[in-house]
């Protein structure tokens, strides 16, 4: 009885003592691999994705797909439903140090144009006689290639290409996540404002009574006329934690005829689940001007996975020309409409919207030719 | 007996959870003390990328759903993680920035910290730090 005790406690204490020897093993193997992990996380720039360039920099990887489906119908506009839209941005962008860092962004895609998209019947012979998806248009274009040096928070200078800090929506913070697919019509109005920064831009901010207070200048390319660079600016201010922002926006350039301007502003209130964004820009030169403004207004519901959107969206746009025929189109169109966008992930969002594209004022019934058409858009964007 | 232990147990849990703190490290060799939550935002944001001694500023995040990053985003950022997440998406599509780099432990927080000078973490408020590593006063204003 003796004897099975004594081998008992003896196995007691060896298992204790061999746990304990073990225990500091594996707290010296854990320090080790915590180590080797922080080399790793130092030796890495800071994104999970990678990518070793032939120089021996690292060059991050960054971008989002963006597929949609897209059906459309209207009194004088055939009835058609097809997938076409499918564009991948790719940014590639790298920090050479604290103070430099090269920024760059390839859009491509695969895409079935709008062809005629006013439904201008003096359009003919080279385009449809109403708005039709007809052929496909695939490419790639650079739209964003700069180095940036950051002196200071208030003074950071950019030299190449980007998107032009006009407002909110033209700065594609949002490409992939716009609510609505394609943004507002602020983007998509033919020359009311140059798009991209082309040569320098300036850029900083400053931190005023807790609000931030902030302004871009930029040099572009005038729409009309390429050869000679307009210039840009933009005032900006946020109250803390972004509930408000609003900004001025100004550029100045040379079109056909004379020198133009086009001033904008605009406003983005969150208070959660509400969002408020609303823009508007006017064209101003010696021919009689151009505007746009909307208003969007959306409500997440259950928590921040869905998110419900209403929108009014006005363009006036007396630059418009048919390009194939270069006849001037001028149009007034307003588009209404809501939608859900669905976000099962922060990097997904999955979007269904209706829109009514309603033309309106003296040409919005061409030649017996009506304007109007209604459209569905079943579309996804993916971010990584 | 039991009961009363398990339910004392209990309380000691929750109680732990509810009065969890997160403090901000800095590496030793860093001569600021004090930081207030709009510049800890800066840093995080990248509105400020280097210290006032011209260190570049690193900071070190927890991974999703950790407690101290719950606390971090409620009380500091002020904004839910699925709004960092989509802040950190526009900026990475306008300006090539990538969020701060994500740890999942304590103790990983604090090497890392300590090796990079112008490193900045958080961590829950517990034990002695090792040496390489302090604390800094974090004020409101």
């Amino acid at each position: 009885m003796n004897g099975i005790i004594f081998i008992f406690l003896s196995l007691i204490i060896s298992s204790s003592v061999l746990g304990q020897v073990t225990l500091e093993d594996l707290q010296k193997r854990i320090e080790q691999l915590e180590n080797q992990q922080a080399d790793l996380v130092l030796n890495s720039s800071e994104p999970k994705t990678v990518v070793n360039a032939f120089l021996n920099d690292n060059l991050t990887l960054g971008g989002f797909l963006e597929p949609s489906y897209t059906f459309i119908s209207g009194p004088n506009t055939k009835t058609q439903y097809l997938n076409a839209s499918n564009i991948l941005g790719l940014n590639l962008s790298a920090e050479f140090g604290p103070r430099y860092r090269f920024v760059s962004q390839i859009l491509t895609g695969l895409v079935i144009n709008l062809e005629n998209p006013h439904n201008n019947p003096d359009a003919t012979p080279n385009l449809p006689h109403t708005r039709e998806y007809r052929n496909y248009f695939f490419g790639t274009v650079l739209t964003q290639g700069y180095l940036e040096y950051s002196h200071s928070r208030i003074f950071n200078f950019q030299g190449g290409l980007g998107y032009a800090p006009f407002g909110y929506a033209p700065q594609q913070r949002e490409l992939v996540l716009f609510i609505r697919r394609g943004g507002p019509q602020l983007l998509r109005s033919g020359d009311l404002l140059a798009p991209f920064w082309q040569g320098f831009h300036l850029f900083g901010s400053k931190n005023m009574n807790r609000n931030e207070v902030g302004y871009n200048i930029y040099t572009f390319a005038s729409p009309k006329k390429l050869r000679n660079s307009g210039l840009g600016s933009r005032l900006w201010i946020s109250t803390p934690n972004e509930k408000l922002e609003g900004g001025i926006s100004a550029q100045i350039g040379k079109n056909d005829k004379d020198t133009y301007g086009t001033v904008g502003a605009d406003i983005k209130i969150e208070s959660f689940p509400y969002i408020l964004k609303t823009e508007f820009a006017q064209y101003i030169s010696s021919d009689p001007d151009s505007w746009t403004f909307y208003v969007e207004p959306s409500v997440y519901i259950s928590g921040e996975e869905l998110l419900l959107y209403v929108f009014g969206d006005y363009v006036n746009n007396r630059r418009n020309e048919v390009t194939t025929a270069s006849k001037g189109d001028p149009y007034q169109r307003l588009e209404y409409g809501t939608g859900l966008n669905w976000l099962p992930t922060s990097y997904t969002r999955l979007r269904f919207g209706v829109t009514y594209n309603d033309y309106v004022g003296e040409r919005a019934i061409s030649s017996r030719i009506n304007r109007d058409y209604l459209s569905f858009d079943i579309s996804a964007g993916v971010a990584f | 007996m039991l009961i009363l232990k398990f339910i004392f147990f209990l309380f000691f849990i929750t109680s732990f959870a509810w009065g969890q703190k997160i403090v901000f490290i800095v590496n030793s060799s860093n001569t600021v003390s004090r930081i207030s939550h709009d510049q800890l935002q800066d840093f995080y944001f990248k509105r400020n990328r280097t210290w006032p001694n011209g260190l570049p500023i690193r900071f070190f995040d927890r991974t999703d759903g950790s407690e101290v990053r719950k606390l971090f985003l409620a009380n500091i950022l002020k904004k839910t993680s699925r709004q960092v997440d989509q802040f950190w998406i526009g900026q990475k599509l306008y300006t090539g920035d990538s969020a701060p780099t994500k740890v999942s432990t304590r103790s990983l927080v604090i090497s890392l910290v300590a090796r990079f000078p112008g490193g900045i973490g958080y961590i829950s408020e517990g034990s002695a730090l090792p040496d390489g590593v302090k604390v800094i006063e974090v004020t409101e204003l």
